[in-house]
């Protein structure tokens, strides 16, 4: 298990490396880079090569490469957005508090209800209830979560006049993206969770206990739910790893101040530091999260360790 | 195999659907047969998709792009039954010739990450060795970023258009067809048939092509079904915070984008360019889930990974 573990971790740091120099390499020559930026459109070639000398750009990728990685490792340095001129980390720490309570309200709210109506469709499967359930399930997968957004700000926010439009500061701001967000986990959620439920019902050591006596309420307790519930934190930590890396849309539409809106904006801003340190932290973030549901998994089925990789 | 009473989900159970079944033959044959409405559901709405993008210029009523100053921000009627956006445009035209752009979007970029991915896969899967082994971790590494991130880091490199956006759709897709491909390869190439082939003096790239590839077939048409739906969304997710196909092109995504400005005012500029993504994206979904059913029943579950 420690092996394992070593292993994984040790396979998790290289990954990241390789992520980041592929970034850094893409970012490199964006049109107009950050030295065009700064000195202005009007800058002379003379006051750009000044700029670029300064900032180091004149150097080969593979030496700011090492340079950069080395003012992150050692330093926790990131670098400095070009437009505001803020340590890009404090930015981060900043945006990723926001991302992180949106993301939370919508993984309660998915696991919540998730579980809920998976477990009644399961308990009553192939009846009206499952029915409704699994049509609502399939169309919410399909459902743009954009569109979704804007059906909830017309239908909560403009005519009910009940939630914000968007922004962030009050709780009340906060409900409209994450119902967003939450809706398709929910009905990915509760999918899994009947056909989970449905398929350890029937396994071999359900029918034994139900052999030797036990109650239903035990059976389901004691032996379905906690062996149908291995592939539901899998696809919760996927989806945790989705919204803190990957709302960029509807953070975007809200105008929720957090790291995929901050992404976003610095592209169309051609602020190359902070799109470099975003993607690398939404990277490490969703490393963090894989490995954490490998670690649940090895630490739940002791086989999983065992496999060769 | 010894009774194994306590037998946690997950992997194990994946595994066992795995397993092929002990007569696929008659079992099978009869599952072809019995096609679920879902999929009828699914493939009406991909075929009604189909139909509206490559007939649009024969039935749209309008030009996309006729500018009818007088008739700006007309709802719904018979004349114009999507309404008209800002520049008195017929949104119903507008949005027909959006099912071409989006068929455009979904064939193309699943053709991008599929050819490569495949073939990649078949290779690594085949040979193995040193080869497979740079390929996978460089697929492990694609898939380090996390949904959108890599195709917004490429269309931000490569500027924001409807091609960028494909491209980056197909760079960014290529991992899932070649694990696909690469762990049906795996399974097979020590298959009776490939042996067989093999013993009959068949060279490798025919037997990869010939005997191994169309026996991977099935997963591989369920995952481009379901491939072609995620592309379209992706895509439309991208243009419509404006990282994608700029106005005024009539990218469903880019008419949300716009009508996203009138939420209070003219209703249907955002509400018909979401209701063509929905249908289309669950018909391709449908689709994709039935197929799944009759063609490869086996490889249920493993598509969320």
């Amino acid at each position: 298990m420690a092996g394992y573990v070593l292993r994984r971790i040790g396979g998790a740091v290289l990954m990241l490396l390789a992520v980041s120099l592929i970034v850094f390499a893409l970012l490199d020559v964006v049109p107009g880079d950050a030295a065009q930026t700064l000195a202005g459109d009007l800058a002379s070639q003379e006051q750009l090569a000044a700029v670029r000398r300064e900032l180091g750009l004149d150097q080969p990728l593979l030496v700011r490469y090492a340079r950069f990685i080395e003012g992150v490792m050692f330093r926790g340095d990131l670098g400095a957005s070009v437009v505001s001129g803020r340590p890009v980390a404090a930015l981060l720490a900043e945006r990723f508090g926001a991302t992180l309570k949106l993301a939370l309200a919508a993984l309660g709210m998915a696991l919540a209800a998730g579980l809920l109506v998976g477990t009644l469709a399961a308990v009553r499967a192939g009846g009206y209830l499952d029915l409704a359930v699994m049509a609502a399930a399939t169309l919410g997968e399909s459902l743009p979560s954009f569109w979704v957004a804007l059906l909830l700000i017309q239908l909560f926010a403009l005519r009910l006049g009940w939630l914000p439009v968007f922004g962030a500061g009050s709780p009340a701001h906060l409900v409209l993206p994450a119902v967003t967000l939450a809706l398709p986990a929910i009905a990915l959620l509760s999918r899994l969770v009947r056909s989970c439920l449905l398929d350890v019902r029937s396994a071999d050591f359900v029918r034994t206990a139900r052999a030797k006596g036990l109650g239903p309420l035990l059976v389901w307790r004691d032996h379905i739910f906690r062996n149908a519930i291995l592939p539901v934190i899998t696809i919760l930590g996927l989806y945790l790893g989705h919204i803190l890396g990957g709302a960029f849309i509807i953070e975007t539409i809200f105008a929720w101040p957090g790291l995929g809106r901050l992404v976003v904006q610095a592209i169309f801003d051609r602020d190359v530091p902070v799109v470099v340190g975003a993607v690398l932290l939404i990277a490490v973030i969703y490393q963090v999260l894989n490995l954490a549901v490998d670690l649940i998994h090895a630490w739940l089925d002791p086989r999983v360790g065992h496999e060769a990789i | 195999m010894a009774l194994n009473l306590e037998q946690p989900a997950g992997r194990a159970l994946k595994r066992r659907r795995g397993e092929p079944a002990a007569a696929p033959g008659a079992a099978r044959r009869r599952r072809r047969f019995s096609v679920r409405p879902n999929m009828l559901v699914g493939a009406a709405l991909v075929g009604m998709l189909v139909v509206a993008g490559v007939l649009a210029p024969f039935i749209a009523p309008y030009p996309p792009d006729q500018i009818q100053a007088a008739l700006r921000l007309q709802p719904p009627s018979f004349a114009h039954p999507f309404g008209t956006d800002a520049f008195g445009r017929d949104l119903y035209s507008r949005v027909l010739y959006g099912a071409r752009i989006a068929l455009y979007i979904s064939l193309l970029s699943v053709l991008l990450a599929a050819a490569p991915g495949i073939w990649l896969g078949l290779l690594a899967g085949y040979h193995r060795g040193w080869g497979d082994q740079i390929l996978s971790r460089t697929m492990d590494i694609w898939l380090a970023f996390p949904g959108l991130l890599l195709a917004i880091v490429l269309v931000a490199r490569l500027g924001p258009s409807l091609d960028t956006t494909v491209i980056a759709l197909g760079v960014v897709g290529m991992p899932s067809f070649y694990r696909v491909a690469r762990s049906g390869t795996i399974s097979a190439r020590h298959a009776l048939y490939v042996e067989a082939a093999r013993a009959l003096g068949i060279g490798h790239t025919r037997i990869l092509w010939r005997h191994i590839l169309p026996n991977l077939a099935s997963p591989l048409i369920v995952l481009i079904t379901l491939r072609m739906g995620t592309m379209l969304l992706a895509a439309g997710g991208l243009s419509f915070i404006g990282l994608g196909a700029q106005p005024p092109l009539p990218e469903w995504g880019a008419l949300l984008a716009t009508g996203r400005d009138y939420l209070d005012t003219a209703w249907w500029l955002a509400f018909f360019p979401g209701l063509a993504f929905t249908l289309s994206v669950t018909g391709f979904n449908l689709l994709g889930d039935g197929l799944r059913d009759v063609l490869a029943p086996e490889t249920h579950g493993s598509a969320t990974g």
